[in-house]
């Protein structure tokens, strides 16, 4: 029996049939301008690399100039009556890991995303750093945590690694708060490459960041010339460009 | 009297041992403190899927040789558990497969008895799961979040219907069967939990990880993380050393080793141990609000199963080598007696002991017929009996003894025929759709396969010699041949292929 040939590498651009390759292809990249340090809205389908089907749920990330971080990130739960929501409000540095200074994040699973939390489900948790010192309150208890140099949370990255190509970082190290609460040591963030990518209907330049560090699995940001996030995908995860200032990319649950 | 039946059973599995505490390798460093008289702790089982072991920092100074996990893995919130609680090394899955461990783990019976011999069947109707037997003996609020995966071809629970667990309410998390997307959102549910719960009933609250279990999507064409042949991310010194049984020769009786090459397994395993990390900060949510509450709350960590992350060239796990039957087991409750900082390595525990255990802390009798012993007095420091071999079920018809100092490794022949499609819903039998209920005493119509393992645990832990040919352990065999017979098979129904009839 012929042995099958091997799928490629889901990251590897360069190979047609990976999967970061393929969903590139069926994008439409959104056709406004983009700038990183400005004011975006960017909703991203929230799945696996697998199919269309997959799609568990959504993230939502709203940028207001000057570094604020509206952060909404839903999955569906088995019921499809209810979600699982966390929704963070952050503030953020204009810098290369969009690091924040202080945060507010409430998670619940409820129907929906203004609704009461079910069944003793609702947390919030706040949070603020100084002198590299993580203050973290959590319900009614608070809690420290010495910070080791430059640190982002999980889903801030979403923003950060877009503004990579205009400030020309080739790699960056850094503590990850997974996601907004937990400490993951020595992360890295590394350019990869510059190169093209098919897209529906043309052909862009892109660059490819990976992400590798501890509790990471590693992964790789795709981002257009311009800094926009196009996808991300870390071992059966991916985070693919659904609407950007309400614009579709074609990729939609 | 089914409870003398079990402790019939129980006197035959166990001999008197006196033993207080086993072997520690680590130093006790803080005494425990008293229980509060009369006060019921909380009770959280925190129950991942698919984790070795070893997969732990903190056993770096007992596991020395560096092809195991600890020495790859940064997992400070698993290492506070060990070090505030009893830790056991020769802890096993009764079943080194999703279901049958789950179901085996949630109603104190073996594979053979709750019919779930294999995946995505339901188990026997007229089995308690923990739940159940929780809302009818104890005054305890039931809570589970996460993936179940012990009835029926689906994962997660749903708050009613068809999927609902019985006896649990249902914190619903996850649809899919990943842990990426699934394992916050059950972490930061169960921690707001137990962060939220005044009642004055004490809960058992269940949080069902799925990590590191994304690693079985690690070859397909989810991940494909088998065309790695190169180091594609640049690992590097960060990629783990290979294990030192990859290459063996012995007549197995189930010979599926994966054919990749070195540097796949290195990449395989690297990714193996940050879904192990990712876990572990799940895990932290869990602990810190435990800590937060005041201790209040007894917590069991363990896994369903095991991986073969490369050893014996394995992926996955359906295979009775340690990396794929040995599973964490980790106990915390400091205010309620039991020791901090001990690391067990002497006696046979398996994941049927958790219903016995949290009844006990509970303040109930287990269900009867419960193959499971109290865990107990072993973590708090008391003399007790315990047993001298712990006993598992594997691919629906093989058998594996373990004793302190071997592994004796059997199989039946199989029914022959595929099982027949699964039924989506939640405690049906898989080929009949009817509720699953199960007979007795199908199993004797079963032939044996002509062909055994051994393996001497002490002297080749990493199992790359098959001892079952030389003459000079029929002996051994015929031991654990007995035990297997005398101590299980003659006492556990013996049903193996009941659920086709």
């Amino acid at each position: 029996m012929p042995k099958r040939p091997l799928p490629a590498i889901a990251q590897d651009l360069a190979d047609p049939d990976s999967m970061i390759a393929r969903t590139l292809r069926s994008l439409k990249i959104p056709r406004g301008p983009f700038d990183p340090d400005g004011s975006y809205t960017h909703t991203y389908a929230d799945g696996t690399a697998f199919s269309r089907r997959h799609v568990a749920g959504e993230v939502t990330i709203r940028r207001e100039a000057g570094g604020r971080l509206h952060i909404e990130a839903y999955r569906r739960t088995p019921d499809r009556t209810h979600s699982y929501y966390t929704i963070a409000d952050l503030t953020c540095r204009d810098d290369e890991l969009s690091t924040p200074d202080s945060w507010e994040v409430e998670s619940k699973i409820a129907e929906k995303a203004d609704g009461p939390a079910y069944l003793n489900s609702g947390l919030k948790k706040r949070a603020e750093v100084e002198n590299g010192v993580l203050n973290l309150l959590e319900g009614k208890s608070r809690h420290t945590f010495k910070l080791p140099g430059r640190y982002t949370c999980k889903l801030c990255l979403l923003d950060a690694v877009q503004r990579l190509p205009k400030l020309g970082t080739k790699e960056v190290h850094f503590t990850l708060i997974d996601e907004y609460d937990q400490i993951c040591p020595e992360q890295t963030l590394r350019l990869r490459g510059k190169t093209e990518a098919a897209v529906k209907g043309g052909v862009v330049d892109v660059y490819l960041y990976d992400h590798i560090g501890t509790a990471t699995v590693p992964g790789t940001y795709c981002v257009d010339a311009s800094g926009r996030l196009l996808v991300y995908v870390a071992g059966i995860q991916a985070l693919i460009l659904s609407g950007e200032n309400g614009d579709k990319t074609g990729y939609t649950k | 009297m089914t409870s003398d039946r079990f402790d019939m059973d129980r006197r035959r599995l166990i001999k008197t041992s006196g033993v207080v505490a086993a072997a520690s390798t680590l130093p006790v460093t803080v005494s425990a403190q008293a229980a509060q008289p009369g006060k019921k702790p909380n009770i959280l089982i925190a129950i991942c899927d698919q984790m070795v072991l070893d997969a732990i920092s903190a056993y770096r100074r007992h596991f020395d040789h560096k092809a195991y996990l600890c020495h790859w893995v940064d997992t400070p919130n698993l290492d506070e558990l060990v070090a505030n609680g009893v830790s056991f090394t020769e802890s096993h899955t009764p079943n080194p497969v999703c279901c049958p461990a789950r179901a085996s783990i949630f109603t104190g019976r073996y594979a053979m008895e709750t019919g779930v011999i294999y995946n995505n069947v339901g188990i026997d109707r007229k089995l308690p799961n923990m739940g159940q037997w929780f809302e009818a003996h104890s005054g305890y609020d039931r809570v589970y979040c996460g993936k179940w995966h012990a009835g029926g071809p689906w994962n997660n629970p749903t708050i009613s219907g068809g999927k609902k667990i019985p006896g649990f309410d249902t914190l619903p998390n996850g649809p899919d069967i990943w842990g990426r997307d699934m394992d916050y959102g059950v972490s930061s549910s169960v921690e707001a939990y137990v962060r939220n719960h005044v009642d004055d009933n004490p809960f058992l609250a269940v949080a069902g990880f799925m990590d590191p279990h994304d690693i079985c999507f690690w070859g397909g064409r989810l991940a494909s993380g088998q065309a790695r042949k190169t180091d594609f991310f640049r690992l590097q010194g960060d990629l783990p050393v290979l294990p030192p049984n990859q290459k063996y020769q012995f007549d197995e009786i189930w010979r599926q080793p994966s054919g990749l090459s070195d540097m796949q397994w290195r990449n395989y395993i690297y990714d193996y141990c940050r879904m192990v990390e990712r876990l572990d900060r799940n895990v932290g949510r869990l602990l810190r609000a435990v800590r937060d509450r005041g201790d209040d709350t007894v917590i069991i960590f363990t896994a369903d199963h095991g991986d073969g992350v490369g050893r014996h060239s394995r992926i996955s796990k359906w295979h009775p080598y340690e990396e794929s039957v040995k599973v964490p087991l980790i106990v915390y409750g400091p205010k309620f007696g039991i020791r901090r900082n001990v690391l067990d390595t002497t006696h046979l525990v398996t994941g049927v002991d958790i219903m016995t255990t949290v009844c006990d802390y509970a303040g109930i009798k287990p269900p009867p017929k419960s193959r499971g012993l109290s865990l107990r007095p072993l973590l708090e420091g008391k003399p007790t009996e315990w047993r001298t071999s712990v006993f598992i079920e594997l691919r629906r018809v093989g058998r594996v003894i373990r004793t302190a100092q071997y592994k004796y490794v059997m199989s039946y022949q199989p029914a022959p025929g595929p099982p027949a499609k699964a039924k989506s819903a939640a405690f049906v039998s898989r080929d009949t759709g009817k509720p699953a209920e199960f007979r007795q005493g199908e199993g004797d119509r079963l032939k044996r396969i002509d062909k055994v393992m051994l393996f001497d645990m002490k002297k080749d832990p990493w199992e790359t010699v098959n001892l079952a040919g030389d003459p000079k352990f029929r002996d051994v065999i015929a031991r654990h041949e007995a035990i297997l017979r005398d101590e299980y098979e003659a006492h556990i129904v013996p049903g193996h292929e009941f659920i086709r009839k």
